[in-house]
């Protein structure tokens, strides 16, 4: 529908029904003049006037004092005198006021329609501002006075003609020629806002898209981009949507006038024809399927990063294709990945990560939980197929002792494929005197097979641990099984007030089993399971390792107390304390392993470190969470974590703390320590300020800090950010400012990394 | 103050306030995510002994989880400041409806965070991540079994 | 029809014959008033009148009312008044004709003129015969506030 007036596409019979204080029905003049709370209504636009005049020989309606018009869609006119055909078709307006449907506003000294399509005003103003109820006379925020303001209904554009832009009521801009969108339209093909960025190698650029809404299920997004250095990026991305799900397609390109704006040896520095092509697309097949993409190929591994290629400019960019299902109890989740790690640094170079990244062929997880009981108990299935392809070895030397006599494979040369396949029952009674006891049975068995390149086998063979040999089985398949006879007691008391309710909950466990096959010498890969934390959450796993490649065995003991507390005024608290013990059999967090997982874990001594966590939170958002792990002798602390958060007036507020003594076997050589702080201020219903800072406290350096204020209100927003990033070894910093200012309606200007919204 | 175990069957407590029945007679909504299935399964499993969910439940349970996960440290093995170590940190908002009287009994919220490393081998990371998630749900499940009792015990204590 | 849809008006102009009918004639000479009752219907030219009641005053000037050859002062009409014209009807419930002035005024709880599919209500229906022009009031006491209504059909739609 068209802006003003609009009754073009009327019903043919369509009455006007006009009531009034009093009627003079002029039969020589053939003239209906109404006084008095005039109101007419045609066709689903309502005019209220003081006095109206309607000449039936020219069908023109005549309409003076406080006229106000609403259109069926929606749109308000306010005039002191509006002269226009019977069918508001065509017409002129003195001193008028519009109000659209989607709250943008025009004014002007005079405005003419004609043929229900074009309104252009005289003089006119615009702006997506609410006018100021108290204060009618103050400026809004923003608006563009114009000579002519024309608004055509048939091409759905507002043009003003040698206007200005003002802002709060001063002009900055003066605007010979502008042409947006139709406010009350959704998709319009044509120029979108352009924007600018400056970087140091990039030089200085503006890039101009231009939006093809080619139909309303499938549009077109061409954009060109031009660097003072580099030249000209072309980009293009299609997308089209279903109704059960959507993909886009995107394309780029450059060719690079000067990458020797780079250092040399890095890969930027080394390109200059580079393009990338990605797609992105998910589908929901019913309520419990979907599947979907995200994949990106490019000819370097660093082009989509360098030029900001939007939705694949991620420093670890992962690709994927999936297909998951969820219902109930039971997950089905069969994916493939690959990883582009967008580094400028050569592969060459040693700190190079992205070669060495694998492709996964797929990953496949599939959990079974039967609703009915067997046997009274639950009875668990769990399936895993991991299938890694590599062509590169990562291994590199840590030091142990001295240096570089402790080897580390993260990464094998070759391919891997491991199915797993797991089934666990356990099932709970409760004594009459409160006692939950819950036997468990568990078994698993594993199918691995390897085909190792050369060199990863000699780095496995040649293996060294603080510089002694630690000894390899290499095998072209393995067979690994794992059986678990498990038993739980829990004696949960309830210790409860008037005002406050606690439960201590002192929880045992024992796991019987074997010692998990082939731990004690190294040839099978560790690729899901290079992670251990033993924290509070982990001490009551029953497999304490954080994947399949390795199976925790021999008998072990884990024995704790855990704690909840309610308090009437709506705080709450919760705690737990333990210990792990390997009773019997080989110490599996003692034993080799290709990344060293279990070093300086807490696990890796027969008696385990001490773990805990407290936590208690208030219903009025604040929040405070501690988890430890205390050395079993000596009780320091190895690592720990603090998190709080509170709400206090108009400022929220959140401190998290990490300390994690060092674990050089593990890939760590210092300790690392840090505490993040991040600040968020309301200052009013339109003014907010963000503040956040991560400092280094090994190295007391402030690695990042990020600054930034927006105001909002229902037409104008504007943010600016400012963040600085310092490398703690070589104190190198450096700074990115960004703005955003955006005009509803309008558009928005401005640097992607000023967006508020995005960054904080 | 009262002190009875939490578990423990009507005969036995003094006050007679009858909450394991009650325990196993929750219905939990079901979920849309993983890890939030994760928190129900084992839920489930703390609230039944494994007899599965209970064909007419008196109680109806709501649950909204969420999870995030925030850098904990950056070291500068890498030199773009990707984190070498996270902590996950899962929060449940739940609602528990008694299904007779259509009151809201209990509504609460619990949070459990879990730590984990991000190896250099971002396949590891992504398996690193996931198990820190099933680690803090099916903590996130025992709080929220003893924050039920309590909630009962009081309601139980209060009807 | 011509361009104008043009309002013919109630014509009851002072000089045509005039031809009553009523079940009833009461004269009484002294007051010069003459007063038909039942069915009343009077007829001149394209105009038709028809009331339950018309009382007629004729002027002092000498002519008897009863051989209708004294001359009209005014009429009064009431008792579900309906006067047609060439295309247009209007009810009422009692209407006052003054012949020297050409006024018509209809009055009543609801008074309508239509002509074709356009309508007019209100309360108080003025008529002035000489240029045809016809002002309509609202009631000032009855729940409608005083309001006239008019459903009309837009000339320029008849013109396309």
């Amino acid at each position: 529908q068209t802006g003003g007036l609009d009754v073009s596409d009327l019903p043919q019979d369509a009455q006007m029904l006009l009531t009034a204080d009093n009627l003079i029905y002029d039969n020589d003049q053939s003239t209906i003049t109404a006084a008095g709370g005039v109101q007419i209504e045609y066709a689903g636009n309502n005019l209220v006037a003081d006095r109206v005049v309607y000449d039936r020989a020219t069908s023109r309606v005549v309409a003076r004092g406080r006229v106000q018009i609403i259109e069926k869609d929606g749109n308000k006119i306010y005039a002191d005198e509006i002269d226009v055909t019977d069918d508001f078709r065509d017409g002129f307006v003195n001193a008028l006021r519009v109000e659209t449907v989607d709250k943008t506003y025009f004014a002007a000294e005079s405005a003419e329609r004609s043929g229900g399509r074009l309104t252009t005003f005289n003089n006119g103003v615009y702006t997506a501002c609410e006018p100021c109820r108290d204060k009618p006379g103050k400026p809004p925020i923003w608006q563009i006075k114009a000579q002519k303001i024309i608004w055509n209904g048939e091409s759905k554009t507002v043009r003003f003609e040698r206007s200005r832009f003002e802002f709060f009521g001063m002009p900055i801009a003066y605007l010979p020629y502008l042409e947006v969108a139709d406010p009350t339209v959704k998709r319009k093909t044509g120029f979108l806002i352009p924007s600018a960025s400056y970087n140091d190698e990039l030089g200085f650029g503006v890039s101009v898209p231009y939006y093809l809404a080619l139909s309303p299920t499938y549009d077109l997004t061409v954009t060109g981009t031009y660097y003072t250095n580099q030249g000209f990026l072309g980009e293009a991305e299609w997308r089209q949507r279903f109704d059960n799900g959507q993909y886009s397609v995107k394309i780029a390109g450059i060719k690079q006038q000067d990458p020797e704006a780079w250092s040399p040896n890095t890969v930027n520095g080394s390109e200059d024809g580079r393009g990338m092509i990605g797609s992105k697309g998910q589908f929901r097949v019913n309520p419990r399927w979907t599947f979907g993409w995200d994949v990106l190929a490019q000819t370097d591994k660093n082009f989509s990063r360098t030029y900001g290629i939007d939705g694949f400019s991620d420093t670890v960019q992962t690709s994927q294709l999936y297909l998951t299902g969820l219902d109930d109890r039971n997950f089905f989740d069969l994916r493939a990945y690959h990883f582009d790690v967008q580094e400028d640094v050569l592969d060459s170079s040693p700190s190079a990560r992205d070669d060495q990244q694998p492709w996964v062929l797929p990953t496949f997880d599939y959990s079974y939980t039967p609703d009915m009981s067997v046997a009274g108990g639950e009875l668990n299935l769990d399936i895993n197929v991991q299938n890694i392809y590599r062509d590169q070895l990562s291994l590199n030397k840590v030091n142990g002792i001295n240096p570089n006599d402790t080897s580390r494979i993260d990464g094998m040369d070759g391919l891997a494929s491991r199915m797993t396949a797991e089934a666990e029952w356990k099932r709970s009674f409760v004594t009459s005197g409160g006692l939950v006891v819950t036997p468990l049975l568990q078994a698993r068995g594993d199918a691995i097979y390897t085909d190792y390149d050369a060199t990863t086998v000699n780095g496995i063979t040649s293996f060294e641990l603080n510089g002694t040999p630690v000894g390899s089985d290499m095998r072209s398949s393995y067979y690994r099984y794992m059986a678990t006879a498990g038993l739980e007691a829990r004696w949960p008391i309830l210790f409860s007030t008037t005002s406050a309710s606690h439960v201590l909950e002192p929880v045992a466990q024992i796991f019987v089993r074997p010692d998990a096959p082939y731990q004690d010498k190294l040839g099978i890969p560790n690729e899901d399971a290079q992670s251990l934390v033993f924290d509070a959450t982990t001490l009551f796993e029953r497999d304490k390792f954080s994947g399949y490649d390795r199976i925790e065995g021999g008998t072990r003991a884990n024995v704790g107390i855990r704690y909840s507390g309610s308090f009437a005024n709506g705080w709450t608290a919760q705690g737990l304390f333990g210990q792990s013990y390997q009773i019997a059999g080989a110490n599996p967090y003692a034993a080799p392993d290709l990344v060293n997982v279990g070093a300086y874990s807490g696990l890796e001594t027969d008696v385990s470190d001490f773990v805990g966590m407290i936590g208690f939170a208030s219903p009025g958002g604040f929040a405070f969470s501690a988890g430890a792990r205390f050395d079993e002798e000596t009780f320091d602390v190895r690592r720990t974590d603090l998190k709080t958060a509170a709400t206090v007036g108009a400022v929220t507020g959140s401190l998290q703390y990490a300390y994690i003594e060092a674990q050089p076997l593990y890939g760590f050589e210092t300790d690392r320590q840090e505490v993040t702080g991040v600040a968020r201020i309301k200052f009013d219903e339109n003014w907010s300020g963000f503040a956040s800072g991560t400092y280094d406290i090994e190295s007391e350096t402030v690695v990042k800090n990020d600054y930034g204020f927006s105001y909002g209100d229902e037409c104008f927003i504007y943010s600016m950010t400012y963040s600085r990033s310092e490398n703690r070894v070589t104190k190198e910093t450096d700074h990115s400012f960004g703005f955003r200012v955006s005009l509803r309606t309008i558009g928005d200007f401005g640097t992607s990394s000023g967006d508020f919204g995005s960054s904080f | 103050c009262t002190v009875r175990p939490l578990m423990a069957t009507p005969d036995v407590t003094s006050s007679g306030v009858a909450s394991s029945p009650a325990m196993s007679s929750i219905a939990i909504a079901p979920v849309d995510t993983r890890y939030g299935q994760q928190v129900r399964n084992h839920l489930i499993f703390l609230l039944n002994g494994g007899a599965g969910q209970p064909a007419s439940a008196r109680y109806a349970l709501d649950l909204k989880i969420t999870r995030s996960s925030s850098a904990a440290a950056r070291v500068q093995v890498r030199t773009d400041n990707e984190p070498t170590a996270s902590l996950l940190t899962m929060t449940a908002v739940y609602k528990l409806t008694d299904g007779e009287t259509g009151k809201v009994v209990a509504t609460g919220k619990r949070e459990i965070s879990s730590a984990y490393d991000v190896p250099r081998q971002e396949f590891a990371a992504l398996r690193a991540a996931r198990n820190a998630e099933d680690r803090a749900a099916r903590e996130l499940a025992e709080q929220l079994r003893l924050a039920l009792g309590q909630d009962l015990a009081r309601a139980g204590a209060g009807s | 029809q011509d361009s104008q849809s043009r309002l013919t008006g109630l014509q009851l102009s002072g000089d045509k014959p005039i031809q009553i009918e009523s079940e009833r004639l009461e004269v009484r000479e002294e007051d010069n008033v003459a007063v038909f009752s039942g069915n009343v219907s009077v007829v001149q030219g394209p105009t038709l009148l028809k009331a339950g009641r018309m009382k007629v005053y004729y002027l002092q000037d000498g002519g008897s009312a009863a051989t209708g050859s004294a001359n009209i002062d005014r009429l009064e009409v009431d008792g579900n008044v309906y006067v047609k014209s060439e295309n247009q009807v209007a009810t009422g419930d009692s209407a006052t004709f003054d012949m020297k002035t050409e006024v018509l005024v209809l009055s009543g709880k609801e008074v309508v003129l239509s002509e074709g599919e356009n309508v007019i209500v209100g309360c108080r229906l003025t008529v002035q015969m000489k240029n045809g022009q016809a002002e309509l009031d609202g009631c000032k006491d009855t729940k409608a506030g005083g309001r006239v209504k008019m459903l009309l059909t837009p000339g320029s739609q008849n013109r396309q």
